[in-house]
């Protein structure tokens, strides 16, 4: 669920809604001089880097220097090197040596393929921009800038029949300063908002794994000026190219003419593209669409590769750089070989593994995030000694010793005389070490600490408090040893506090107690739980047509196999071909199974004349050194494969899910998937049905589903379409959760 | 040469994520530490000898500034402070090639603590002159 204001949520609801908006960007890049440009030598500083000027590069890591009124003072910039560091220099993209006030600075891009037109060119100057500057091309044509006033600056020039440009610079907005290039994309960005006609995104994402997430947008613009059409000269059409990326963003005009309350709807990838005379029709689709390349590297390590580790290996040779893997991953091990697969399969199976679901998120960023609620634990930074403080995550009665603090003990025959010896205390909360003074202040803050299994985030926490009452609270969330957020409590403290506010993303909460309400007084807390996973309920009055309730057919059993690898099998031919090859050929071959031990024959004797480079359960690279034809084989043992299996049994009737994930190498690992699986089989309930659109709404959201018969109900979206057409629309299918 | 130093350094990101918020120049790292030099030259005329270490001609905008220089001048303040009043001011960062710089806040310190060391000195200086004895004068003091 995307994060959006109380005033839009409210009107969202309301029965008239305001205007819907919808605003679509693209870049038209020559993805062929992209790949291949490069920046001639120059005199450039030497911590001057232009491997990734053409590449995706959206961060401006900037080195402090003394140039005028350059360098910020909010420790956002960086130290340089004095040139002998180890470490060597961050890529700051290239930047001048000598100030463009000492004179004028020139530079060129060779773009390394036949001469090619391509429409626009945009470069990211960073902060200090040149405002006047010249692009011209290896033709005489110039385009001049002057009197520049962005950073990031574009044009919609046709650069004709190029292999390079000439970029001359005259002066900066800081005139003591160097020019800096952060990035240069050969197009420039389009941006339509009042040329849409309509538009569809349909979403999808298995909340169990079973299918690679999909994603599909398909947008309509007007083309009564023919600016799409492919016949005219100028047409954007014509620059379109196939994997070109396309953000989507809705917008929502707030109630009471308020401003336009815009919310990310995707990044996608350009993938088809029509025109006629009236409407240009563009399709997008998500990023794991393209992401075919197999993985064939798979190999069986019997210490164990985490799935971190094994996650990151995929998307490097996928070619991702920008992605988001759940920490908890870099403690989960398999022994197994991934088998041969796409890559985008392969995440599929990692993250059903570790019981995390593959999304890409609006920005595009590929992820792999838990799915599901994780288990907490919890420690103080002191407890008096009848403190229990691990059972304040149980909701029962807990019972209070009573002492001589402030107002503490009642005299209602409720509390218990503490034992001179603690053998076996009563059931106690957690209760502070720490008293606090005079001024209801402590020495040292007690400090609650919830660790929690998985990064998960959640609408609030609910404190339990005994007869003492604290003063003050502080809350803070950690994800992976960062603070995500300092949140004071400002409600009035009760004997039961709700704190209803959004923790984002977090692991590790921290709840600090910084004094009590009466002097000398321990905090005594019975209950902590934190709060709901959603705050938004799909009422009747959000649907356009009746919910469509779907019974699925009922599972009885759920069983995860565990595969164990194990030797014994004797060596036979993996591979068995004629082959003619030059010297220094190099061959790889795929085996159908896990295989290793791999040695070679030529003719059927062992040879010199080839050797094994690399090697894999699935693979076998192989280099000749002398020309011929050859009887080649490789040799080796097939694995044997050994299952057990992990059983959850859910009802007498019905069919049994055998649940099969290769990587699984580890039992608890099976036993916990099981689980996992079976919490989804056991309500065996979809709903489908039409809405009033919801720009907010992720796939995989939970979210309450108002039901006539059923309080509470919760539901998971798998499969959301949201239609635009001046207004919103959408279609939702869901599936109950919790029985 | 002394000059005041700046103490109201701040640095801001606006809801736009635009930095509104002081540059630190070279008049800036100029001024740091020439004052150093200052109040070191001020401060041996009524302390011990002592020296810190020289950090060389002033800059211009065409020099760079690295992380050894700003731990020099933090060193040099240090080097004043233990010799003459010996003040606390904070806890004295360490910068590192390829770190972030100092913020404002450092900054605000840095030259807090030069200003107050220079003001404190200074009225030692001028404690001592307008303190005088009178010798032989009929009627006492």
């Amino acid at each position: 669920m995307q994060k959006v204001s109380t005033a839009y949520r409210e009107s969202m609801k309301s029965s008239l809604r305001e205007r819907a908006y919808i605003m679509l960007s693209f870049g038209l890049i020559n993805q062929e001089a992209q790949a291949k440009a490069k920046i001639g030598d120059g005199d450039y500083t030497r911590f001057t880097k232009t491997d990734n000027i053409f590449g995706k590069r959206t961060d401006t890591t900037t080195y402090a220097t003394l140039e005028e009124n350059f360098t910020k003072v909010d420790g956002s910039m960086f130290f340089l090197p004095r040139g002998t560091a180890v470490g060597g220099y961050y890529d700051t993209g290239l930047t001048s040596e000598k100030l463009i006030s000492e004179g004028n600075f020139s530079l060129v891009i060779n773009l390394n393929i036949a001469a090619t037109d391509f429409k626009g060119i945009t470069i990211n100057f960073g902060e200090n921009y040149p405002v006047d500057f010249d692009i011209a091309n290896d033709q005489g044509q110039v385009v001049e800038f002057r009197g520049n006033d962005q950073s990031e600056v574009s044009t919609e020039e046709v650069f004709e029949n190029t292999t390079s440009l000439t970029l001359t610079f005259y002066q900066m907005k800081n005139p003591k300063s160097r020019l800096r290039i952060y990035s240069i994309m050969f197009g420039y960005g389009l941006v339509y908002n009042d040329s849409v006609m309509d538009s569809i995104l349909d979403s999808y994402v298995s909340p169990i794994g079973a299918d690679i997430p999909q994603i599909d947008f398909t947008v309509t613009l007007k083309n009564y000026d023919k600016y799409f059409n492919v016949d005219n000269p100028r047409s954007a059409i014509n620059f379109l190219e196939t994997g070109q990326e396309m953000d989507v963003f809705y917008g929502y005009q707030l109630p009471n003419g308020g401003d336009v309350e815009w919310i990310k709807g995707n990044h996608l990838i350009c993938s088809e593209w029509e025109s006629d005379d009236y409407s240009a029709t563009i399709r997008c689709q998500d990023v794991f669409r393209s992401m075919d390349t197999e993985y064939y590297h798979g190999a069986y390590n019997a210490a164990g590769t985490s799935y971190f580790d094994l996650a990151v290996e995929i998307l490097r040779i996928a070619g991702i750089s920008e992605y988001y893997l759940d920490p908890r991953l870099k403690n989960l091990y398999t022994k197994n070989p991934l088998p041969r697969v796409k890559c985008k399969e392969a995440l599929q199976i990692i993250a059903n593994a570790c019981r995390c679901v593959l999304t890409q998120s609006r920005d595009g960023v590929v992820q792999i995030k838990s799915n599901f609620a994780p288990e907490a634990s919890i420690a103080s930074n002191g407890e008096a000694p009848y403190s229990k403080v691990s059972a304040v995550l149980t909701n029962d009665t807990k019972a209070e010793y009573a002492t001589l603090a402030t107002g503490y003990t009642v005299v209602d025959g409720g509390m218990f005389f503490l034992p001179r010896t603690l053998k076996r205390g009563l059931n106690t909360g957690y209760v502070s070490s720490a008293i606090s003074g005079a001024n209801g202040k402590f020495a040292t803050n007690p400090v609650l600490t919830v660790t929690q299994e998985a990064i998960c985030m959640y609408y609030g926490v609910k404190l339990v408090f005994g007869n003492a009452l604290p003063s003050g609270i502080v809350i803070r969330t950690y994800n992976t040893g960062s603070l995500v957020e300092e949140y004071t409590v400002e409600d009035e403290i009760t004997k039961e506090t709700v704190i209803i506010h959004t923790f984002d993303d977090f692991d590790t909460m921290e709840v600090e107690f910084t004094g009590t309400a009466e002097p000398y007084n321990r905090i005594v807390l019975n209950y902590f739980a934190f709060g709901d996973v959603t705050n938004f309920t799909m009422t009747k009055g959000d649907m356009t047509s009746s919910p469509k309730a779907i019974k699925q057919e009922v599972v009885k059993e759920v069983i995860v196999p565990c595969y164990s690898y194990q030797t014994g099998n004797p060596e036979e031919s993996l591979i068995s071909e004629e082959v003619t090859v030059v010297a220094g050929e190099e061959m790889t071959f795929f085996l159908g199974a896990a295989s290793y031990g791999y040695r070679t024959t030529l003719d059927e004797v062992a040879s010199d004349k080839v050797s094994i480079t690399a090697s894999g359960n699935y693979y076998v690279t192989v280099r000749f050194t002398t020309a011929g034809t050859y009887q080649f084989e490789v040799w080796g043992y097939r694995y044997k494969v050994i299952e057990r299996y992990a059983t959850v049994k859910l009802r007498e009737r019905g069919k049994t899910v055998k649940w099969e994930n290769p990587l699984i190498s580890d039992i608890t690992m099976a036993n916990d998937l099981a689980e996992w699986i079976a919490d989804y089989y056991s309500a065996g309930i979809e709903y489908e049905y039409s809405t009033r659109g919801n720009p907010e709404i992720d796939v995989n959201d939970i979210v309450y589903q108002e039901n006539e018969f059923r309080d509470n109900m919760k539901v998971t979206i798998y499969r959301a379409t949201l239609n635009f057409s001046q207004s919103f629309s959408g279609k939702i299918t869901a599936r109950r959760l919790e029985g | 040469m002394w000059q005041t130093p700046k103490t109201d350094w701040y640095g801001a990101v606006d809801a736009n994520g635009v930095y509104s918020g002081d540059r630190f120049n070279a008049d800036d790292f100029n001024r740091i530490k020439n004052n150093l030099d200052c109040l070191r030259d001020l401060a041996v005329t009524i302390y011990d000898e002592f020296g810190i270490v020289s950090l060389g001609a002033d800059r211009t905008a065409k020099d760079y500034f690295y992380a050894d220089e700003i731990n020099q001048l933090e060193a040099n303040l240090n080097t004043i402070n233990a010799n003459t009043l010996k003040q606390s001011y904070g806890a004295t960062p360490t910068y590192v090639e390829n770190g972030n710089t100092m913020d404002f806040m450092e900054l605000n310190r840095l030259e807090g603590a030069i200003l107050d060391l220079y003001d404190k000195i200074s009225n030692q200086i001028k404690g001592r002159r307008m303190f005088q004895w009178n010798f032989g004068i009929k009627g006492g003091f």
